[in-house]
């Protein structure tokens, strides 16, 4: 690297704990915020500094907040009773822009991976068996990952939960993807589709 | 060392993502054994290499690529096993585990591997507890004797004498069973009763005391070949059984 001023070798090097950010790609950021965007650094190392002081966890769901409750357990109009169980906030996002659920989230950040070491502590699964027993939700949708371990994640929460009472636990179909033509999907996914079809009656 | 291959059969044993939309797969391969890849653009909607994260399938996977990390180049489902019940999803991350933990890269065992494609198809099917534990068992002991560890269930170690069915033994990883008396006496702790082992080697567990036997025969046995490494599932899944 360039050994030319320690601050600016300090820069370059701090910058790639970004992921897929390697030397090259730091040394050209870096440069290019010192050659022509000092204002936008400027506010780019204040935003993150406020966002890394005061970003925690929301208590409820464990999305990203600054305060206690996030902004989509806080909101009244939202269903209190319908929680939907996700791997990652960037689940969230690509749900909210669904526009179709209208209920709460629980972000586990991560799924059961004996591999990784990650086990039901780390996802605050504790958290929400409590929730659970709070009583006030009457549906969990579980929305895991269809991988290997978003499945195991997903058939652990089912296990510990079956038999709480009022509870409906229930899992996001599998199947034929939209505007998607049947020759062209795999294996596994039609086997899904097949053992998951739905009764025209009570469909339409 | 491979540099390519096409259409080689392969299980994934483990992914996680790399860069925007890749991922770095852990695959074990029939004929070239554990080996990483980076499979580019796996995450995208239109990438034929999607499929690569459903679960519990047998892959036919094409690849080139020099050095540790191999580029997946190509990747289709030859059959997907259905895996339903927590048990048996239990056991296949379980297996992933132990396969990540034991297999050494790039070091080929066929045979393990159509062990364990056997072992997946039956799962998908088999819902009995004691004839999963078996299952378990069995393959155990294949992986163990494939990697040079193998374990002999009729014999005693060094004298080569065969267990008999009212004794009492030791067991030692490293060395195999030694007798330390007659049965029936109060098994000390580690000890195993003859006709548990021989129960085992004959694939019978019906019963509480071989099913148990044969439990911790295998777990000191993997552990021993371990070393310093510990499967984390036990401390996930303990009640579970399928360990």
């Amino acid at each position: 690297m360039s050994k030319v001023s320690p601050l600016v070798d300090g820069l370059i090097e701090s910058i790639q704990c970004l992921p897929g950010v390697g030397p090259k790609s730091a040394q050209r950021m870096v440069l290019h915020l010192l050659e022509r965007e000092r204002e936008g650094g400027k506010i780019l190392s204040e935003a993150l500094r406020l966002a890394l002081d005061s970003v925690g966890q929301c208590q409820k769901c464990r999305i990203f907040s600054e305060d206690n409750l996030c902004s989509i357990c806080k909101n009244e109009k939202r269903d209190k009773e319908v929680i939907c169980v996700v791997e990652s906030v960037a689940d969230v996002f690509a749900i909210e822009q669904s526009n179709q659920f209208r209920g709460r989230y629980f972000i586990l950040h991560g799924h059961l991976s004996p591999i990784d070491d990650i086990g039901p502590e780390q996802l605050g699964l504790n958290q929400l068996f409590l929730l659970v027993r709070s009583g006030e939700i009457s549906e969990m949708i579980l929305a895991t990952n269809s991988t290997l371990e978003g499945e195991a994640t997903a058939h652990f929460i089912y296990d510990a939960l079956k038999d709480v009472e009022n509870l409906d636990l229930t899992k996001l179909a599998q199947g034929v993807p939209l505007g998607g033509e049947l020759e062209y999907v795999d294996r596994g996914t039609i086997m899904h589709a097949f053992s998951g079809r739905v009764n025209l009656k009570e469909t339409i | 060392m491979v540099n390519r291959a096409t259409l080689e059969e392969a299980f994934i044993l483990h992914t996680r993502s790399f860069k925007e939309t890749s991922l770095i797969v852990d695959a074990f391969t029939q004929n070239y054994g554990k080996m990483s890849f980076v499979a580019k653009g796996a995450k995208r909607p239109k990438s034929g290499l999607r499929v690569i994260q459903t679960p519990t399938t047998v892959f036919s996977i094409s690849f080139t690529g020099k050095g540790d990390l191999k580029t997946l180049t190509q990747c289709e489902i030859i059959e997907h096993f259905r895996i339903s019940s927590k048990v048996a999803l239990s056991c296949i991350i379980y297996l992933n585990e132990l396969l990540t933990k034991t297999l050494e890269k790039e070091d080929p065992h066929p045979e393990i591997f159509n062990q364990f494609k056997m072992l997946c198809h039956n799962l998908s099917k088999d819902q009995n507890q004691e004839s999963i534990e078996l299952q378990l068992r069995s393959f155990e002991l294949i992986l163990l004797q494939e990697l040079g560890y193998g374990i002999d269930l009729e014999k005693e170690a060094l004298s080569g004498i065969p267990i008999n069915v009212n004794s009492s033994y030791s067991f030692d990883p490293a060395l195999g069973f030694t007798k330390i008396g007659e049965a029936e006496v109060e098994l000390a702790a580690g000890g195993f009763l003859g006709k548990d082992i021989l129960s085992f080697a004959k694939g019978d567990l019906a019963n509480t005391g071989s099913r148990s036997a044969s439990k911790k025969i295998m777990r000191r046995a993997l552990d021993f070949h371990l070393g310093n490494k510990t499967l984390n599932i036990r401390k996930y899944l303990i009640e579970s059984g399928a360990q």
